[in-house]
């Protein structure tokens, strides 16, 4: 039986700041959709597709916040990277060609870690790429906490729960500053 | 020239139609900067969705918008905004 839990307090101003970027996202999603069924437009779905996996991936992040269950709340993390990786590739893949999709899906279903450090490089691209300060603010955040994550999983650090926390706090942020950047408030 | 995006294409006929009234096809071919052929089927697009509608005046054909075409302006003007800032237009 899974076992629901209340979030401890330090936990609480990670909620709500994910619940403000989980709504901005939700509606860049539904604009981006909206949008790609009137212009017929590929790589807007594309581009919807990708935030969308980011709204769950926070969607995700949030509901274990919840969890009480180890192995439900570590599933649940997984997971939530694991949409966030996507949601990189797709955005990515709206300016690429699809042929480059394959390659990079292919190694994340062998090793976490491996996931990890290629959802430091997108993330890293994606801001490099990016024109807004906010975004490219936001996705060299994810980018770094992804760095953070993959290195608590290949080499061995005594500070590993503080470097999780910052790791997680700079996720948390990076999501907000993509969420203001995209600028769709209503 | 760098390539535009479809969603551009489309906004720019729609705000063209918006701010100037209703235009013929030859008309739209320099705001769509496309080919006769290519604009011509892309408004017989936005006419299947209910965003423009073609009214045949004598020998040519006039493209006005509709009010679902001018309320899908804003939402094809924020997708492009994102497209920007993503540096992806």
């Amino acid at each position: 039986m899974m076992q629901i839990m209340f979030p401890g307090l330090f936990d609480i101003p990670l909620i709500f700041i994910n619940l403000i970027s989980a709504y901005i996202l939700a509606l860049s999603s539904y604009k981006l959709y909206k949008a790609s069924r009137l212009a017929t437009d590929e790589s807007i779905k594309l581009l919807f597709l990708g935030f969308f996996m980011l709204f769950s991936s926070i969607v995700l992040s949030l509901t274990s916040f919840f969890i009480g269950d180890l192995f439900i709340f570590s599933s649940m993390v997984l997971f939530s990277i694991y949409l966030s990786i996507s949601g990189y590739v797709l955005i990515l893949l709206s300016r690429l060609s699809k042929i480059f999709a394959q390659p990079l899906l292919f190694p994340l279903t062998y090793y976490y870690a491996y996931g990890e450090f290629v959802a430091f490089i997108l993330s890293m691209i994606l801001a490099l790429r990016s024109r807004s300060y906010l975004i490219i603010t936001g996705f060299l955040l994810l980018s770094i906490s992804h760095l953070f994550r993959f290195l608590i999983f290949t080499t061995f650090s005594p500070y590993e729960i503080v470097i999780v926390l910052i790791a997680e706090i700079l996720r948390t942020i990076g999501f907000l500053s993509i969420s203001i950047g995209l600028g769709v408030y209503r | 020239m760098k390539k535009r995006s479809r969603a551009r294409i489309v906004y720019d006929v729609l705000r063209q139609l918006a701010y100037e009234g209703p235009l013929t096809l030859t008309g739209l071919t320099y705001v769509a900067k496309m080919p006769y052929d290519r604009v011509e089927r892309l408004i017989n697009e936005l006419e299947k969705k209910g965003l423009v509608s073609i009214v045949v005046e004598g020998s040519s054909k006039k493209v006005s918008i509709t009010e679902k075409g001018l309320r899908s302006l804003e939402d094809l003007m924020k997708a492009i905004d994102i497209l920007e800032k993503l540096g992806l237009e």
